[in-house]
């Protein structure tokens, strides 16, 4: 019996289905990014940046040249189709679970994505938590030139987006928060950019900067570091940031802001929609070019703060609303939780909508601190 | 026969192991596209569901101590008893054939796809049919260890998901008022009514008048939590792509961290894999027990190994792939004949049981 019982045990193993599709590691190969370009006839450019480890020194990796990574595109009908020629060049199997950015290039996004993207739903081995970025320039470029302190530029652009240091002035997107914004009406998709910051030939510094915004899955237009960072305290994806008054001219003060919330109410008069917009928060002056009397000044800088940031947001929301036409701040979304009946019968007109909505902007920021210290 | 003994806390962790298992294969694509956000309601209308059937099969199981659902069902029915005992039996068949087809697909779709589907429900069934073949007190010996690896990891998992939670996706709440909670409730009710395998346990448990309260509070921990995971998945993903997923668990363990550690998907389906092997090897144990009392053969473990091609092969048959589109089958056929069953069989028993009066 005992000897039936071990031949079960035997046969077991040979059951062990993680066995069925094993790969050694010298036939796997990292995907780091992803770039998607357009090409002819309505194809698509795929480019991947392949990781290519080097041993560390104690394993005997020291005296290694190698490359730290590889690219290889390739075209295709789908991201799929270009992906498995791709696959023909490597000639390695491709590990997407740890793919880092997603680039997707202005003149793709400008295309439309939504017919193209649900690969990313699909294939079960593709990193929802991605960070995505549109360049300004192809993705297989900015993948080819990108010079960057860490070996593999995707790494460092990862790094840079899932810090909570980076400044204020930025959105970040992971793949899942991307995805399904691109066909969700009333809170569209938003992407930071990136682009080269001095072309110098061979090889570029990257920067990531400004915001690439989304009217359902095609890419409508650019807002500014500044125009992000009220996207961000609307959105609620920030509570700090910072910004810069002008007092008379060449007299400007620079504030630190702090503790921002924002509450989007959406106000219904006699059938007409609106938008009634609070905005809190907390200021320190952080620099100033002319001296400054807090004791006496203070209500004055704070009117003047609360004064320009009024402008400034009521800018931006002219900007994505009535020349985009996108709501990227969510405020159909907020008008879907606060009165569902009401957005029943508004969603299938929300695009249009929003480009005529009165927006009531209200903006108390207290000015806490001098800056200096006591 | 020697009967095994499980103490309360091995009774109370098989439970909510099934329940956790079960719900975490099974419920999500079916509750998370109809009922959205509002799944909260129908997961405790699920539960109170099956406090009642647990309520009815309490107060069998103490009118005829000592006696499982098949054999106190002959006491009350006769000869009809016996019809329902062989209905119930083969409703735990059907539950564990579709359970473990669930289990394979989504094993196959998402973590080895390489892999045929006879390999899952092979190996499933030879592990669990073993298990079973040992008898309950091997099997609640380890729901402990595995019902509180379920336990640490869901606190765990839960705790390091909160910065990436947006509550503002649970909301509106009701917004088509409260018919779809209310017919989404068929799901979860279904799935846990299936701890009516209690009426198989409950004359193996040390105190049988303690049942009642274990078996409930069972039932509440594990609707709690996997209520938890389904809004925590709508919570991250937003009801939108959440209700896109076949199954928005797995993909929101793909999402987040634990701690430091991302693409966590592995673990969790090593964890409620490992839950599913509990479940499936009690269910297994409650039907071929079952068989043996209802067709009255001296040991339950030949039932084991007749019973086990089945469980390996129609899993896999095209039959049951065609059977088991999701539709028809689990939308709908699967909902309506397990309640009649769970609900149906335990209320005519205690009805009976009433009119028969105290028969041993």
């Amino acid at each position: 019996m005992k000897a039936v019982k071990a031949g079960i045990c035997l046969l077991a193993v040979t059951l062990i289905s993680g066995c069925w599709g094993q790969i050694n590691f010298d036939q796997l190969t990292i995907v780091s990014a992803i770039g998607l370009d357009p090409a002819k006839n309505n194809m698509i450019r795929v480019t991947l940046q392949l990781s290519n480890p080097t041993l560390p020194v104690a394993a005997g990796g020291g005296s290694q040249q190698r490359r730290p990574f590889v690219n290889y595109d390739a075209v295709g009908v789908t991201i799929q189709e270009a992906v498995e020629r791709i696959q023909h060049q490597a000639k390695k199997s491709l590990f997407f679970p740890q793919t880092k950015v997603v680039l997707i290039s202005e003149q793709f996004a400008r295309r439309g994505l939504d017919d193209t993207l649900d690969y990313f739903w699909r294939e079960t081995n593709q990193n929802l938590n991605s960070w995505v970025l549109v360049s300004r320039m192809p993705a297989r470029h900015v993948l080819d030139k990108a010079m960057e302190l860490e070996p593999v530029p995707a790494d460092e652009w990862r790094k840079y987006l899932e810090g909570d240091w980076k400044r204020p002035l930025q959105v970040d997107v992971q793949m899942y928060q991307f995805l399904p914004r691109l066909n969700q009406t009333g809170y569209q998709a938003v992407s930071p950019g990136i682009g080269p910051f001095n072309k110098s030939g061979k090889s570029d510094i990257m920067e990531i900067g400004d915001t690439a915004v989304f009217k359902n899955d095609r890419m409508v237009g650019w807002l500014s570091g500044e125009e992000s960072q009220i996207v961000n305290w609307l959105t609620g994806a920030s509570r700090r940031g910072s910004f810069h008054t002008d007092l008379a001219q060449e007299e400007s003060v620079s504030f630190s802001l702090h503790s921002v919330r924002a509450k989007l109410i959406p106000v219904l008069s006699g059938g007409r929609l609106s938008m009634k917009l609070l905005l809190k928060g907390e200021a320190e002056v952080l620099t100033a070019t002319v001296p400054l009397h807090f004791g006496s000044e203070h209500a004055m800088l704070r009117d003047v703060l609360n004064r320009q940031l009024t402008t400034a947001i009521e800018k931006t929301i002219d900007k994505v609303f009535r020349q985009f036409g996108s709501d990227v701040i969510g405020f159909g979304e907020t008008l879907h939780r606060r009165m569902p009946a009401e957005w029943k019968k508004r969603k299938p007109d929300w695009d249009e909508e929003i480009r005529g909505l009165d927006a009531d902007i209200s903006v108390s920021f207290e000015v806490k601190r001098s800056g200096l210290l006591h | 026969m020697h009967r095994q003994q499980i103490s309360e806390r091995q009774f109370f962790f098989i439970i909510f192991v099934s329940i956790a298992s079960l719900t975490f294969f099974s419920v999500p694509s079916q509750l998370i596209p109809k009922v959205k956000q509002d799944l909260w309601l129908s997961m405790a209308l699920g539960a109170a569901t099956d406090v009642y059937v647990a309520c009815l099969l309490y107060r069998l199981g103490l009118k005829y101590p000592g006696k499982s659902i098949v054999e106190y069902s002959r006491s009350i029915l006769g000869p009809v008893g016996n019809l329902f005992s062989f209905v119930v039996l083969l409703f735990f068949c059907g539950v564990c054939v579709t359970a473990i087809w669930i289990y394979s697909d989504l094993l196959s779709s998402s973590l080895l796809p390489d892999t045929p589907l006879i390999a899952f429900s092979g190996t499933l069934t030879l592990c669990s049919g073993w298990a079973a073949s040992k008898g309950i007190e091997t099997i609640g010996r380890l729901s402990l260890i595995l019902g509180t690896i379920i336990l640490i990891s869901t606190v765990i998992l839960f705790s390091t998901s909160i910065p990436i939670v947006e509550l503002r996706h649970l909301l509106p709440q009701f917004e088509d008022g409260f018919g779809p909670a209310l017919g989404g409730a068929i799901y979860p009710a279904s799935w846990f009514g299936i701890c009516i395998l209690m009426g198989m346990l409950m004359p193996h448990l040390a105190h049988p008048r303690k049942t009642l309260k274990v078996k409930v509070s069972a039932v509440l921990l594990g609707a709690l939590i996997m209520t938890g995971y389904l809004l925590y998945s709508i919570a991250v993903m937003g009801v939108h792509m959440a209700s896109q997923m076949e199954n928005p668990l797995y993909v929101f363990t793909r999402i987040t961290k634990l701690i430091i550690f991302e693409r966590i998907e592995v673990l969790t389906l090593l964890v409620f894999v490992s839950g599913s092997f509990i479940t499936y090897a009690t269910l297994y144990y409650s039907i071929a027990l079952g068989c043996s009392q209802l067709f009255r053969t001296k040991s339950y473990k030949p039932w084991v190994y007749a019973l086990s091609p089945f469980f390996v092969v129609l899993p896999v048959l095209s039959v049951t792939e065609k059977f088991g589109q999701w539709p028809p089958y689990l939308d709908f056929w699967f909902p309506v004949i397990a309640l009649s069953i769970e609900g149906g069989v335990a209320t005519l028993l205690y009805v009976g049981s009433l009119f028969r009066g105290k028969k041993r």
